[in-house]
């Protein structure tokens, strides 16, 4: 069953991965913002040794803002900036969009433990499927969420 | 009329346009030494390793300012007669479109570090972000080791009522190192309410 696509850029010039995700609507609220990102940690700094996890949100959405806040203090991370005029909206002809951006770094996800219950090769991976369950899909950050 | 004016000057300081004020050989004398290595350590512009180098930058300089999309002006001393051998340095002008953002950048030879030529700079160019090619936003930032581009972007960001936005980790890499950025911005409001006194005197084209 697919639910929605989460996203791991990998900067590696930059040490840094930068991530994202979209839900489709049924399976908002349900943690899975939350789980996804303990997983997206795991690969980050467990499997592709790189230095920083940054995750960003529009300002004004507040769920993004929320379940973004929870996992980045989990992980002992921190809000680094607020930039206005961050991203261009309807390729340039609105006005941009102000994003709040967060990270991570190796350091703050090992003092916190890391995620060990995250299983990098699960024995039992299900099928993807090729169709959104719900077409009401909603992409709920910038340059993620 | 171009987008940008060919040259501007401010009141200790005649800005003309890179390409059309220095040939390779001639920036080439600056950007190929020693000093520039040391000046360029914390900005994301190397030491030039030759001549070709140096043009083509200058022909980079050329393209981005017939495009719009960005201005690199040299800086030359006013008073000074012999002006080649009394260059400056580099300031730019980077305008974000679709962001409605201008991001400014400057280096400046040792000779002129510690005197306030950043600030002036910048004033210039934040009006014209906003008075000619009506921007909304000004953006300026800095790698964390930078401490003179620290304090000469709090001055002038201050001085317009402009903000610190915060550092991002690992946001840029120099020499193979990703290093923190920290960034500032100042808005069309800000700027509006702002009671500074720019001293700038357009010129359109090149005596």
């Amino acid at each position: 069953m697919h639910v929605g696509v989460a996203n791991l850029d990998c900067l590696w010039e930059n040490r840094r991965v930068h991530t994202g995700v979209s839900l489709y609507r049924p399976y908002w609220g349900r943690g899975y913002a939350g789980e996804r990102a303990r997983a997206l940690l795991s690969v980050t700094f467990d499997r592709l040794d790189l230095d920083v996890a940054s995750v960003a949100h529009f300002e004004g959405n507040e769920n993004s803002k929320r379940q973004m806040e929870g996992w980045v203090e989990d992980f002992g991370g921190r809000e680094d900036a607020y930039i206005r005029n961050a991203v261009p909206r309807d390729d340039g002809d609105a006005e941009p969009w102000n994003l709040r951006s967060y990270s991570i770094t190796a350091a703050d996800y090992r003092d916190a433990g890391g995620a060990p219950e995250v299983e990098l090769d699960p024995e039992n991976v299900p099928e993807p499927t090729s169709e959104p369950t719900d077409l009401d899909r909603a992409n709920d950050g910038g340059d993620g969420a | 009329m171009d987008l940008f004016p060919a040259a501007f000057e401010t009141e200790r300081l005649r800005y003309e346009r890179l390409d059309a004020a220095l040939d390779a050989l001639e920036l080439y004398e600056y950007t190929g030494t020693d000093e520039f290595e040391r000046i360029s350590e914390h900005i994301s512009k190397s030491r030039h390793h030759h001549p070709k180098d140096a043009l083509d930058y200058l022909e980079e300089s050329a393209e981005q300012w017939t495009d719009g999309d960005r201005a690199n002006y040299a800086m030359f001393p006013k008073e000074d007669e012999a002006r080649t051998a009394e260059f400056a340095g580099v300031a730019s002008l980077i305008p974000l479109w679709d962001r409605r953002t201008a991001r400014l950048g400057v280096w400046l030879m040792e000779d002129y570090h510690g005197r306030g030529f950043a600030g002036e700079r910048a004033d210039a160019l934040v009006a014209l972000a906003f008075d000619r090619l009506d921007l909304e936003m000004v953006a300026a930032g800095h790698t964390d080791a930078n401490d003179a581009s620290r304090k000469a972007i709090e001055k002038y960001v201050d001085r317009w009522g402009g903000r610190y936005e915060g550092v991002l980790r690992n946001w840029v890499v120099l020499d193979d190192d990703p290093r923190d950025l920290h960034r500032y911005t100042i808005s069309r409001d800000e700027y509006d309410a702002a009671d500074v006194d720019v001293d700038l005197h357009v010129e359109e084209t090149l005596e």
